[in-house]
């Protein structure tokens, strides 16, 4: 490197990402979307995304808007089709909103989030935040 | 692993699922042996405010969850004294052994984390 200019390269960060908004009622969700999208053609990981306070409502698999409109569910969907990426539902969050009856398990409600989603709990994402280079939160919980 | 985690508590108890979501948070994090400390602040000082009549409103007591993390081994709660000050309350209103912090060293006690959740 002696005299040499020097480039430096940026470097790889991981990343862990927190979703707390509803999709449409405010911009969290999509922020955090096209940031995930962003740190990975970045050739940064973002390993894990964890859906929590109403941010759960991002993965609801009944969610259906008119085809002329945003689609924020099926934003990550297609996402986690694309890439590899765990997008994690909080188990307690949904069950505190009523999604289901009392006492369903995890895999009956599995049959209610959005495909590339899956139903686990909040050692997902202690786990992903102790792994990761960066936390992340998106949208204040409302 | 063990990192610095950091949960600033700034909404009031009662009033939404809030409070109860972080706590749910924040002793996981600790269940998962990790350095875990809470910061109340603004409106997040209620959660700690004596003479709390929750059931009243069908409320979750939280108060008690507060006084669960030292079970947990969490013994860091920090709570702002301007906040504190600016809502008529003093250290002998909370239900809670805490410390504390005025504004001017809530910079340091961040700069020590690793992880911050402020939602």
């Amino acid at each position: 490197m002696r005299g040499g200019m020097v480039f430096q390269r940026v470097k790889q960060l991981k990343f862990a990402l927190q979703v707390n908004s509803a999709p449409y009622s405010s911009q969290g969700s999509e922020t955090a979307y096209r940031f995930a999208k962003a740190a990975m053609q970045l050739g940064h990981e973002v390993d894990r995304v964890f859906f929590y306070f109403d941010g759960v409502y991002n993965a609801l698999g009944y969610s259906a808007p008119p085809e002329d409109e945003k689609n924020v569910v099926g934003l990550w969907t297609t996402l986690a089709a694309q890439k590899k990426i765990d997008l994690v539902v909080c188990v307690s969050a949904v069950q505190r909103r009523g999604w289901a009856h009392n006492e369903s398990d995890n895999d009956s409600l599995q049959g209610l989030v959005a495909k590339g989603f899956r139903i686990s709990g909040l050692g997902q994402w202690v786990d992903a935040a102790i792994k990761a280079d960066r936390t992340l939160t998106f949208g204040g919980d409302s | 692993m063990t990192s610095a985690f950091l949960f600033v508590f700034s909404r009031p108890p009662h009033s939404s699922l809030h409070v109860l979501e972080m706590l749910d948070m924040t002793l996981t994090a600790a269940a998962f042996d990790q350095n875990v400390s809470l910061l109340l602040i603004d409106d997040g000082v209620y959660s700690l405010r004596v003479g709390q009549k929750p059931e009243s409103r069908e409320c979750r007591d939280v108060s008690a969850i507060f006084d669960s993390l030292e079970i947990y081994d969490i013994d860091s709660v920090y709570v702002e004294q301007e906040s504190l000050a600016g809502r008529g309350l003093r250290s002998g209103d909370l239900g809670l052994a805490v410390d504390i912090l005025p504004r001017s060293d809530v910079g340091a006690l961040m700069r020590r984390q690793t992880v911050i959740v402020n939602v």
